[in-house]
């Protein structure tokens, strides 16, 4: 089994909790975007179970986080907005 | 970081195309700018959203509010609810203007404008395009209060 390296950016409230705006990972392939989360959680604890709370993104596009993650993808967890 | 602060300057993703303009930026907003974007001599309506920073929030008295924004993902975003709003309500043009940074009390913060020929259109895309801000664009507030500051 490979690896996929892709980029996290931790948006808003969760920059704050992680006190990163983006992360490295390295994933197991095949990995979604709920593996990706996992990571993060992994890497920064801090964060918490809010996953029932985050949307995601890849390369700045909402997805599902059934998508597989592909080498260089950029992810994003949404928090929930509050823009206007 | 720049990928997730907007540059301080207004951006040109989606400028004139399918007469939806956007912009997420750090310069003060211009309701003046943001109308002249939509406006058309077919038009005879043009409905304007302007959202402020309110002095209150969910009881607290605010004094200042922090927004930050995944500026790429935002402006795509806004570009789909504009085309979006257009089908649906009939418009014409839609321009969408969002502020981020360090704003203070009574500072506006988006400010929408929709035309169309008549007011109809006008008055429910408008509605329609703040809604969906409010809902899906990747924007968030920090409001800094007396007892603390809050997300």
């Amino acid at each position: 089994m490979g690896k996929v390296g892709c980029e996290a950016l931790l948006l808003g409230p969760l920059r704050e909790l992680a006190g990163v705006d983006s992360v490295a990972l390295v994933l197991e392939a095949p990995a979604t975007a709920a593996d990706a989360w996992e990571a993060v959680v992994r890497a920064f604890p801090q964060v918490g179970s809010a996953r029932t709370s985050l949307a995601v993104a890849i390369n700045a596009a909402y997805c599902s986080w059934a998508v597989a993650v592909a080498d260089n993808d950029v992810l994003a967890f949404i928090p929930p907005v509050s823009g206007g | 970081m720049t990928r997730i602060w907007a540059a301080g300057h207004v951006l040109q993703i989606g400028e004139d195309v399918n007469n939806v303009h956007v912009a997420v930026t750090a310069e003060r907003l211009s309701v003046d700018v943001v109308q002249q974007l939509v406006r058309g001599d077919g038009d005879g309506a043009v409905c304007c959203f302007i959202g402020h920073v309110r002095d209150m929030s969910l009881g607290r008295s605010v004094t200042r509010v922090d927004y930050e924004a995944y500026a790429e993902m935002a402006e795509r975003e806004m570009h789909i609810i504009g085309v979006r709003t257009l089908e649906e309500s009939g418009a014409r043009s839609i321009a969408m203007h969002h502020r981020v940074g360090a704003l203070a009390v009574g500072e506006v913060a988006v400010v929408v404008a929709v035309a169309s020929a008549h007011r109809d259109e006008a008055f429910s895309g408008c509605r329609q395009a703040i809604d969906g801000i409010k809902s899906t664009v990747p924007i968030w507030k920090r409001e800094h209060a007396a007892d603390g500051v809050r997300w």
